[in-house]
């Protein structure tokens, strides 16, 4: 019947435009006060992603787990006088924020002498593939999105993982949907002469 | 995309694979900060008596809220769900931008607030127009196969294909994907908007939907059943042998066994007229006859409906129109059976065994109306098999609810459903 010459989509592959910007009811209305339950039901709903992201960006899973746990207690704590205009956006950049404390961190106790070992690599991406076999392919994808800045790192997971568009991850970063697109663009072109590959 | 891009991609989400969402760490139950003491401690009075006045003004308003939508239109009402319900719902709606490439989407909604969780526009692939037709839901409950009917720009001709893509979503529904299936297209369309023309299997492995063979006509009507296996791709399918002259068989709803060795499907002889799309499925026509309930063993490598399937139930004094019927437990069925005079008909789903004996009433309603046709009753199996929605067509509009101890709940969606329906669960 010819179906050979059918244009298929590709298959496994996020169709572009497809994405469905939906916003949950579950989620408070943009403005709302972020009180306990929607605190509670925001978590329950998005807990997996956020962990994922937070692993992304520290490396190893408790490590995630518990900046995701700490986000979500300090936003119990606030959840009276908080006021958010975008709810989801918010956690998103507090999990980043918490993942840069945890960075930071172990910045620090480097510098001090107080990693006790360097080789665990309990640090952004490059351990991230430590407790998986990965491919080769992907060893050296995340080891090199690794070496680059934080703030570009922060972009590719959030475009590449999340699938957020320009406009929501500077909503997350905040900054403008311009400097999101220079900061990934500097960012992929770096990934590429890193991987050796044409940008 | 990029090669950098795709590899990246690829890269992220291997490695963000690895968080199963069953092996979180649970968030901890975080108590509300208690009142601090202070000089206003002896108001403390006002706060408990402040809530007590929101409660009793929030039962007042759903009091005389819930008194207004009892006329003229089914109650609606959303209790808590069980645990184990399915969380989320498809539809087949309008579209979030007319200048879509159809006029329809594939909408995820969530079953216990009715949200929209995720849309899927319909692709768009030059040269070809799709349009979804019905929806089946994975037993996980989060996957969903959808069937697009989709005409061949070029041929210019009435009838196509039939082209089945693999619904998932993630990052709560901010992003979806539309994945191909395993094999080549399907002939025809066979699938009715209604649903009920496509189930998966209970183990999630095999897919299958109603055919259809193009008649002499141009139409097409689903007369044959198609299984396809998700993981290679592998297909079977029971070709029509068992229409009549000026009677079409035609398979009005399949649905799989627990077992996930036969299927149970529900056909009629209808009537069909030239040159129209109109199938008579009417019980008060000359040469009518009764719906019947079949069964086939999927086993084959496919063959002919009429020495595959097996008869199990047919129209008797019990059973005047059977509505619809699908798979039951422990080989038997649930039958939505329609009786008394047309014009006041009752509705009634009821457990039968395999032999047809019934084992008790599901759901009875005495107010199904005046619209008296039998494929205007859909019975939809979740995903898990351990929920039934019912579907029937008020004489407002469709209505989709499911059977909660003997009353129907209403799924937290429009009602009545001015056009399409939800299709999977």
């Amino acid at each position: 019947m010819g179906h050979a010459s059918v244009p298929r989509p590709v298959a496994g592959v996020p169709a572009a435009g497809w994405a469905g910007a939906v916003r949950d009811s579950r989620i408070p209305p943009p403005g709302a006060n972020l009180d306990a339950g929607a605190i509670a039901a925001l978590f329950r709903d998005h807990h997996a992603e956020l962990v994922r992201l937070a692993l992304l960006m520290v490396g190893d899973l408790p490590t995630a787990e518990d900046v995701v746990q700490d986000v979500y207690a300090s936003l119990h704590r606030r959840s009276r006088a908080e006021r958010v205009e975008a709810p989801l956006p918010y956690v998103r950049a507090a999990v980043l924020n918490g993942c840069r404390s945890v960075l930071r961190r172990r910045g620090i106790a480097r510098r001090a002498g107080l990693a006790h070992r360097a080789s665990q690599q309990h640090e952004t991406l490059a351990s991230a593939e430590s407790e998986v076999i990965l491919s080769e392919d992907r060893r050296q994808v995340l080891s090199a999105l690794a070496r680059l800045p934080r703030r570009r790192r922060e972009v590719l997971v959030l475009r590449y993982y999340l699938g957020l568009s320009e406009a929501e991850i500077a909503a997350v970063l905040g900054m403008s949907a311009g400097t999101v697109k220079s900061t990934a663009a500097r960012a992929l072109a770096a990934l590429a002469r890193d991987l050796g590959e044409p940008s | 995309m990029t090669r950098t891009e795709e590899r990246l991609r690829d890269a992220l989400s291997a490695s963000a694979g690895r968080v199963r969402d069953d092996r979180l760490r649970p968030l901890p139950t975080l108590a509300t900060e208690p009142q601090r003491p202070g000089p206003r401690r002896h108001m403390g009075w006002l706060v408990p008596a402040a809530a007590a006045m929101s409660v009793l003004l929030i039962v007042v308003l759903a009091v005389t809220l819930t008194g207004q939508s009892h006329k003229g239109a089914p109650s609606v009402s959303y209790p808590a769900l069980p645990a184990g319900f399915p969380k989320y719902f498809a539809q087949i709606a309008g579209p979030s931008q007319i200048a879509g490439p159809s006029q329809l989407d594939v909408v995820i909604r969530s079953t216990s607030t009715g949200a929209e969780v995720t849309r899927a526009p319909t692709p768009d692939v030059p040269g070809w127009r799709l349009t979804p037709q019905t929806v089946a839901a994975a037993p996980d409950g989060r996957t969903f196969y959808v069937a697009y009917y989709a005409i061949d720009l070029q041929k210019q001709q009435a009838t196509g294909e039939t082209w089945i893509y693999q619904l998932t979503f993630a990052h709560g529904g901010s992003t979806n994907y539309l994945a191909w299936i395993k094999g080549d297209p399907f002939p025809g369309s066979g699938l009715l908007v209604n649903g009920g023309s496509m189930a998966v299997s209970p183990d999630g492995t095999k897919l299958a939907f109603t055919g259809a063979t193009q008649r002499l006509d141009g139409q097409s009507w689903p007369d044959e059943i198609f299984v396809v296996d998700l993981q290679t791709g592998a297909r079977s399918a029971w070709q029509v042998s068992l229409s009549r002259p000026g009677q079409t068989f035609t398979i009005l709803g399949i649905s799989w066994t627990s077992d996930g060795r036969s299927l149970v499907f529900r056909a009629v002889w209808c009537h069909p007229i030239p040159n129209s799309d109109v199938c008579l499925d009417d019980p008060g026509r000359p040469g009518y006859r009764a719906p019947q309930v079949r069964s086939l063993d999927v086993g084959t490598r496919g063959g002919t409906l009429h020495h595959g399937s097996t008869l199990r139930l047919s129209q008797s004094a019990r059973y005047p129109v059977i509505a619809d019927a699908v798979a039951g437990p422990g080989g038997g069925f649930i039958l939505a059976v329609l009786s008394g005079p047309a014009d006041a008909a009752t509705l009634t789903v009821e457990r039968v065994d395999a032999t047809g004996k019934r084992l008790g009433v599901l759901y009875r309603s005495t107010a199904y109306g005046t619209v008296g046709l039998p494929a205007s009753v859909t019975l939809t199996p979740d995903s898990t098999r351990h929920y039934l929605l019912v579907t029937y067509y008020s004489p407002t509009g469709l209505v989709s609810g499911w059977i909660d101890h003997g009353k129907l709940r209403f799924l937290p969606a429009r009602h009545p459903t001015p056009g399409l329906l939800i299709t999977a669960w």
